[in-house]
């Protein structure tokens, strides 16, 4: 099966701005791809490139295998950034309009709203709606006609602790009760990695992980270093003790496994008889 | 063409509940009630000769003359820019470009949206020369409206007015969906309205290409009534249709950022 979205040595310049720096990525189907990334990282620069609302300077998109075209963005939904929607109509009208473009049956409006719980308030003008509302609203539009692929932009963006929850229990179980792929950016970690089955980070254009969260959570792990005078009696006791212990020239670096503490290593080391300065905690070491 | 009919659904949908769909009835009513008013103030300013009186003609030279030289051009202007206004706000073209509906459609359904709101005013219009006639005699007798009603001479002028506008709606249009700015189109349609404005009385004083300015076409009908029209409609018409097409061609094009 084809990935959703396989992206190749993609860019995007804004004037002399890098936005995008030659991103490869590709989104396995039926996941909860997290896509991750500060402010200005260029996530929603991608996003855009995906759906075909920006072109990429270099580089290549495929959707379902395919290049980028009208007939495909049948199979997508999205929501960029803040929901799109007109103040003026009410939730019901809102997704009228969209369901009119699609050619959906009547019905298609009645599960949308259903699905993130707006039916009591359908007939309300979005000018009225809590902000909380109208992410839900914009969730209901990017749902309308059961895409394969669901693009979301910081869905969680002005939403309450239980409205937090309520999308992240519709994200998660999207592959299992529809095949949907999801594709979810946010600059939140811990809101992602509750839900994403696999993960990206990107910063400053440039992809700097792309793999599971049990990965990612593997090389996050902190390394202490330490030097020691009797290094080969220092490697033993903290073998002994459960720690996975690597030699780097003149120091061993320790990734602790549990919750071992550089003064606990410290601990250790002195009351064993070695001495040396201080472990220091390196912040990753290739 | 279904794809077309679509996306026109769904802007007719839009349109509820907003000031540009009640100008549709709203301005035409301003002019025609403005031109009872003063026809029942200053009633033999309608009185061509004494003894023959053509008080239809004159009613209906005045209100097109309203309507043309300063109405429709700000009317334009305005449903061009609500009209574009409605998805330039919130940035709905990042949602709606994402639908799998070619982009041309958009372009095109706003402009038979805008285009159609004109030829709905213009139908009030001439709603409104009728009532008007109706009403006049009645409130001040010193007017009498003869029959039959030269329907034939309100329809022929009404509808040039509007076929001759054509060309200042597609440059409108493309200017309203280019910038986002709601005050750089209108900005830019008050100053071609005045441009127009002075352009028609200059080229009426020269008969010469002045007149021809878009802006300053409508007028021409109030100002030469006696000219034929075919082939400035043409000429204005193919214009048109060539700017819609240059105007399409840029929007698909643009990025959504």
């Amino acid at each position: 099966m084809e990935p959703p979205i396989r992206i190749e040595e993609v860019w995007k310049l804004y004037g002399r701005q890098t936005a995008v720096c030659g991103l490869n990525l590709s989104v396995p189907p039926q996941s909860v791809y997290g896509f991750l990334g500060p402010n200005g990282a260029g996530k929603s620069t991608t996003i855009r490139m995906v759906l075909g609302l920006q072109r990429p300077d270099r580089g290549r998109i495929s959707l379902f295998g395919r290049p980028l075209e009208t007939a495909l963005l049948r199979r997508i939904g999205s929501m960029v950034e803040s929901p799109s929607l007109y103040l003026h109509l009410t939730g019901r009208e809102n997704l009228e309009i969209h369901r009119r473009l699609l050619a959906l049956p009547n019905r298609a409006i009645d599960e949308a709203l259903d699905t993130v719980d707006l039916s009591a308030v359908g007939n309300r003008l979005v000018r009225n709606y809590s902000s909380g509302m109208k992410q839900r609203l914009g969730l209901a539009q990017a749902l309308l006609g059961d895409p394969e692929l669901l693009l979301l932009d910081e869905p969680t963006n002005g939403l309450d602790p239980a409205g937090i929850h309520e999308v992240r229990s519709l994200v998660r179980d999207l592959p299992t009760r529809r095949g949907v792929t999801v594709f979810l950016s946010s600059h939140l970690l811990a809101e992602v990695e509750q839900v994403a089955t696999h993960l990206a980070i990107i910063s400053q254009g440039q992809l700097k992980f792309e793999g599971t969260p049990e990965e990612l959570q593997e090389r996050s792990k902190p390394i202490i270093a330490v030097k020691v005078d009797q290094m080969d009696l220092a490697e033993e006791m903290l073998t002994r003790f459960g720690c996975t212990v690597t030699r780097d020239r003149d120091r061993l670096l320790i990734a602790p496994e549990g919750r071992w503490e550089p003064s606990q290593i410290n601990s250790l080391l002195v009351s064993g008889g070695t001495r040396g300065v201080p472990p220091f905690d390196a912040a990753r070491h290739a | 063409m279904t794809m077309l009919l679509r996306v026109l659904h769904a802007e007719a949908l839009k349109m509820k509940r907003t000031i540009a769909l009640k100008m549709v009835v709203l301005l035409p009513s301003i002019v025609v009630a403005l031109m009872l008013f003063l026809a029942y103030a200053a009633p033999f300013t309608f009185v061509q000769n004494r003894g023959i009186h053509n008080e239809w003609a004159a009613l209906t030279t005045a209100v097109l003359r309203l309507w043309a030289l300063l109405t429709l051009p700000l009317y334009i202007t305005l449903e061009t820019a609500l009209v574009a206004g409605l998805d330039h706000t919130e940035n709905q073209w990042k949602s709606l470009l994402t639908r799998p509906v070619a982009r041309w459609t958009f372009y095109v359904a706003k402009l038979i949206v805008v285009a159609g709101m004109v030829v709905a005013s213009t139908v009030v219009l001439v709603a409104g020369i009728l009532i008007d006639g109706a009403i006049l005699p009645r409130i001040q007798p010193q007017v009498v409206f003869g029959f039959p009603v030269p329907w034939a001479v309100i329809l022929r002028e009404s509808s040039l007015i509007t076929g001759l506008a054509f060309l200042t709606i597609t440059i409108q249009h493309w200017v309203s969906l280019r910038w986002r700015s709601f005050p750089v189109a209108v900005g830019v349609g008050t100053v071609a309205m005045v441009a127009g404005f002075l352009a028609a009385a200059i080229g009426r004083q020269i008969d010469a290409w002045p007149q021809y300015f878009p802006w300053a076409l409508p007028m021409l009908v109030v100002t030469r009534p006696s000219h034929d029209f075919t082939a400035v409609l043409l000429i204005s018409g193919a214009v048109g249709l060539a700017v819609a097409g240059a105007g399409c061609w840029d929007f698909c094009r643009r990025e959504v950022t």
